[in-house]
């Protein structure tokens, strides 16, 4: 199996750049890591988490960039830089691995989306329910009909920020429906399409004084339902109240929590609900646990297979255009 | 203990009824039950359901009413006959126990109001949830300041109704808004009041070319926070996943189930709840815990306060203006203009 040379561009404080290196690491028989370049201050900014490419050369961006053997790129700044890099990556011609969902610029997100068209790039982005077990399955089964018509879907992704993060929600508007909802979206519009209309609800609850956008919703209006994507960054408990909730005509599909710790892997619980077993109040509720993975190995394994050629990108850039242009609606960004 | 002389006037197809004169059956420690009157088309539409009142008299609705040794009347018709009946009952000195939310008309239901405001007597709704234990303490708990700042609840109540029920919706304008939302709304109302704005997003799923409102679906914004009451009158499983989750700066809780039926339960209406609550404890770390309520019924506890009240024992805490305010927020919730 040919190795995929890659290096990665970038390291941020509230992304998934540490742990997308340290997959890297733990994928040899995938990747053979050429090394790493900190851009925009990174150096000073994260000098707390360089540890993590200890063992690995540090390079320049342009190193990274011009050198042809040198095929792959992870793009892991912070946000408001990921479209800059990305966009850098693309014009000489490599495969991107970009942590999600790019930085808040329509125009620039779209120069980039049409030069990997152009260029036929592999473009892979870091949308981290993708590679669920459950959510694969789920979304297999909403694309069978299995459930029947899709009436709603109830998203959520909430937890206890730190109120440094919650202030650094300023950087976007939208706050954290930016930052996180956009991982909800992802999975509503695969299930739904397109909605009519997309009401962005964003708050800022105010707590200690910060007035970022630290409570997102977002309510997806469909022609027969109505779906929500709710990111709160101040939730008691919010990591284990993380759910997707899918209702059709023919069943109920709860994954909740969407992930809990295993053995320093991840599961998912799920609870179905049909015609069979729907019937009486007293039944019990009971969750069915999947078999525990590592969220990042999966998905870099993923991107190499489909860097390789083995395996098509079910994922479009046209398809990520509508997604980046559907969160952006979610945030109360004009995108006329 | 002096029991209330009590009357039932109607029978209704969708609601509470026959569970309320269960009720009132079962605890004749604290009622006489004189009769019941069937008013409008009950004695067709309600036929299946008229077993509930075997033994018991049947009356006229004058009887009732003109009988000043009746005290108290349970107004149990179908939703869009409520008001009407229970204006007759205030205008002739009635205690009122009556099923939610009344009907339609703002003007109607504040007539009620001004005629119960006179009369001085008890005037005491339905909702269901008000007497869960669970609900009741996380209200209690939210009015002395438990949760911190209430930045956002989320209320659900769903099921999977036949086809003839999802077509009664179109009774009402806002359909499943009107008919279950109104026992979110409230609770939503109690725990953070009345919002700045309400969203109102009511949709006909179409299943079944039924063309009712039957997903209702409502935001409500405040200043700080989103709320949102949700019940889909087409989901599978939907009883079991009927939720209340509130959210504040100190503690999120979550009711889930609201009601669980009692398994091989003696008695009818006999649920459980179970609450999650999630806190920072003194060292830092958050706690995580699960407990299930005693079993309670649905009713008892609604018609025992009830009985309370008109004997003068129990202030009702859901004052005349409570209630207008509830109203209120209900149609907006339903879409219906009220002026302000």
């Amino acid at each position: 199996m040919r190795k995929i040379r890659i290096a990665q561009i970038g390291i941020s404080e509230n992304g998934h750049g540490r742990l997308i290196f340290k997959s890297l690491t733990h994928l040899p028989e995938e990747f053979e890591i050429v090394g790493y370049a900190l851009v925009e201050g990174e150096r000073e900014k994260f000098a707390k988490y360089l540890h993590y490419f200890d063992g690995y050369p540090e390079l320049t961006l342009e190193e990274i960039l011009n050198d042809p053997t040198i095929e792959a790129v992870t793009i892991e700044t912070e946000e408001i830089h990921l479209t800059k890099y990305a966009l850098l990556a693309a014009e000489h011609g490599k495969m991107i691995h970009l942590e999600k969902p790019g930085s808040q610029e329509l125009a620039d997100f779209e120069r980039l989306i049409a030069l990997v068209k152009e260029k036929n790039l592999v473009f892979h982005t870091g949308y981290m329910y993708r590679y669920n077990p459950y959510i694969i399955e789920l979304l297999e089964k909403v694309e069978r009909g299995e459930l029947g018509e899709i009436v709603s879907v109830e998203a959520q992704m909430n937890c206890r920020h730190k109120d440094d993060l919650r202030e650094w929600l300023t950087v976007f508007k939208g706050g954290m429906t930016f930052y996180l909802g956009c991982h909800l979206l992802d999975l509503i519009l695969r299930m739904q399409g397109m909605p009519d209309r997309v009401i962005p609800l964003n708050r800022s609850t105010g707590m200690n004084g910060i007035e970022s956008e630290d409570f997102g919703m977002a309510v997806l209006e469909y022609p027969s339902g109505v779906s929500f994507a709710k990111t709160s960054a101040v939730e008691y408990g919010g990591y284990l109240r993380r759910q997707l909730v899918v209702t059709g005509t023919k069943g109920t599909v709860e994954l909740q929590p969407l992930e809990y710790a295993v053995d320093n892997k991840i599961a998912t619980d799920k609870i179905e609900c049909n015609a069979e077993n729907a019937a009486h109040w007293g039944d019990p509720r009971i969750a069915e646990p999947c078999e525990s993975f590592e969220r990042y190995d999966v998905m870099m394994r993923g991107f190499a297979e489909i860097a390789r050629g083995e395996r098509e990108n079910p994922f479009t850039p046209d398809y990520e255009l509508t997604l980046y242009r559907l969160l952006l609606r979610a945030c109360g960004v004009s995108i006329e | 203990m002096r029991k209330i002389r009590i009357a039932q006037i109607g029978m209704n197809r969708y609601s509470h009824a026959p569970d309320i004169f269960d009720t009132l059956k079962k605890r004749e420690d604290l009622f006489e039950i004189v009769g019941y009157a069937l008013v409008e088309d009950e004695r067709e539409t309600c036929a299946l359901k008229l077993k509930h009142f075997e033994g018991y008299r049947e009356l006229t609705l004058d009887e009732i009413l003109n009988d000043p040794t009746i005290e108290a009347v349970a107004v149990e018709t179908d939703e869009i006959h409520l008001l009407k009946y229970a204006q007759m009952a205030a205008e002739h000195g009635k205690h009122i126990h009556m099923e939610k939310p009344g009907s339609q008309n703002l003007a109607d239901f504040e007539k009620l109001i001004e005629t119960v405001r006179k009369g001085g007597k008890t005037f005491h709704l339905g909702y269901m949830y008000r007497y869960n234990p669970f609900v009741s303490d996380v209200i209690a708990r939210a009015k002395t300041g438990d949760f911190g700042s209430i930045y956002s609840v989320e209320a659900h109540m769903s099921r999977l109704d036949s086809k003839e029920t999802r077509e009664w919706f179109g009774s009402f304008k806002g359909g499943m808004m009107f008919y279950l939302g109104c026992h979110l709304l409230d609770l939503v109302l109690q725990l953070q009041g009345v919002p700045e704005s309400i969203l109102p997003l009511n949709t006909a799923t179409g299943i079944d070319g039924v063309n009712t409102k039957d997903l209702g679906f409502a935001v409500l914004q405040y200043p700080n926070a989103i709320s949102v009451v949700r019940m889909g009158g087409t989901e599978v499983g939907g009883t079991k996943r009927r939720q209340l989750v509130v959210c504040g700066s100190e503690r999120t809780i979550e009711i889930c189930p609201l009601e669980k039926g009692v398994s091989d339960a003696a008695e009818p209406y006999l649920y459980q709840a179970i609450k999650r609550e999630r806190y920072l404890d003194e060292e830092g770390h958050t706690k995580n815990v699960e407990t299930q309520s005693e079993p309670f019924q649905r009713y008892e506890a609604m018609l025992e306060a009830f009985a309370a009240m008109v004997r003068g024992e129990k202030e009702n805490p859901y004052t005349l203006e409570y209630e207008t305010t509830l109203f209120r927020v209900l149609l907006q919730a339903c879409g219906v203009e009220a002026e302000a």
